[in-house]
């Protein structure tokens, strides 16, 4: 394969990428109108335009200068830590669904998306980076992982579509098992934990890479 | 019944995630584990918002916006 048969399969698996993420989310919406649950379907919109500016119109857009020397990244990841146990004890302490709640996780929602927003778009340079005896193990991985989450998107629709069947017994979604445990303290406390940890993973990733 | 068939659905997809994540770092050579992989997924600026973004709705769906109202 020449320098340009590469560039060009790059490119093509960044817009194959690209539209799948939209696809996935475009689902999720249509998921959300027929739940109904309108605010939802205005998260997931959202997130679709900025996909739609970020990625397919490649507008000109303001980006955060993510800190990459030593000290930068032991300061950003210590101040990090404060916030985050800062927001769990708020989420665990205080009443759920409260306005507390809501300012924590907004407020997670704009710093998670200034690391998402701040990286460049680099997906072929990474592609080109990965060693050509680890790409089959790569492509093994996104295909068996896809697999898993569309198994889970199908057994959650079929609880959801239960719902809809006047005949049918209603099936138990993912909310409804996990619900009951959000009111709980001790499993509420075990949920904010799973959700902070995993998020700061994100985060970070989405930083970083995988340095 | 229906229920407990239900339940068995989600958690044998929790299994197999787990044991595909076990497996995938134990034979990288295989298939690639699940950091490596988001490792160069990341790169992408839409799919960055695709994951991050459900992360953070799922936060909201079950600590701030009521989900069975």
């Amino acid at each position: 394969m020449n320098v340009k048969d590469s560039s060009s399969h790059a490119s093509t698996m960044r817009r194959v990428v690209d539209a799948v993420c939209m696809g996935v989310v475009a689902l999720i919406l249509v998921a959300q109108f027929m739940r109904p649950s309108l605010r939802d379907a205005a998260i997931f919109g959202g997130l679709l335009i900025g996909m739609l500016v970020g990625t397919c119109l490649r507008l000109p857009m303001p980006r955060l200068p993510l800190p990459a020397s030593h000290v930068a990244v032991v300061a950003v990841e210590s101040v990090g830590a404060v916030l985050l146990i800062g927001a769990g004890l708020a989420l665990v302490l205080t009443p759920r669904f409260g306005v507390v709640d809501t300012v924590v996780v907004t407020g997670l929602g704009v710093i998670a998306g200034l690391f998402v927003w701040g990286r460049r778009d680099d997906l072929d340079t990474a592609r080109n980076d990965v060693p050509a005896e680890q790409r089959e193990p790569l492509h093994r991985a996104a295909l068996a992982w896809t697999l898993l989450v569309i198994l889970l998107g199908a057994w959650e629709l079929v609880a959801f579509l239960s719902g809809h069947v006047p005949t049918a017994q209603p099936l138990p979604a993912i909310s409804d098992l996990v619900n009951p445990l959000i009111d709980e303290p001790l499993t509420r406390a075990a949920v904010v934990v799973i959700w902070l940890v995993a998020g700061r993973g994100l985060a970070r990733m989405a930083w970083r890479g995988g340095s | 019944m229906s229920r407990v068939i239900t339940v068995g659905g989600y958690l044998v997809v929790v299994l197999l995630g787990l044991l595909l994540a076990s497996f995938s770092r134990r034979n990288p050579g295989l298939i690639a584990p699940l950091h490596r992989l988001l490792s160069v997924v990341f790169a992408s600026r839409s799919a960055r918002l695709l994951l991050v973004g459900f992360w953070w709705w799922l936060g909201w769906h079950f600590l701030v916006g009521p989900t069975l109202v």
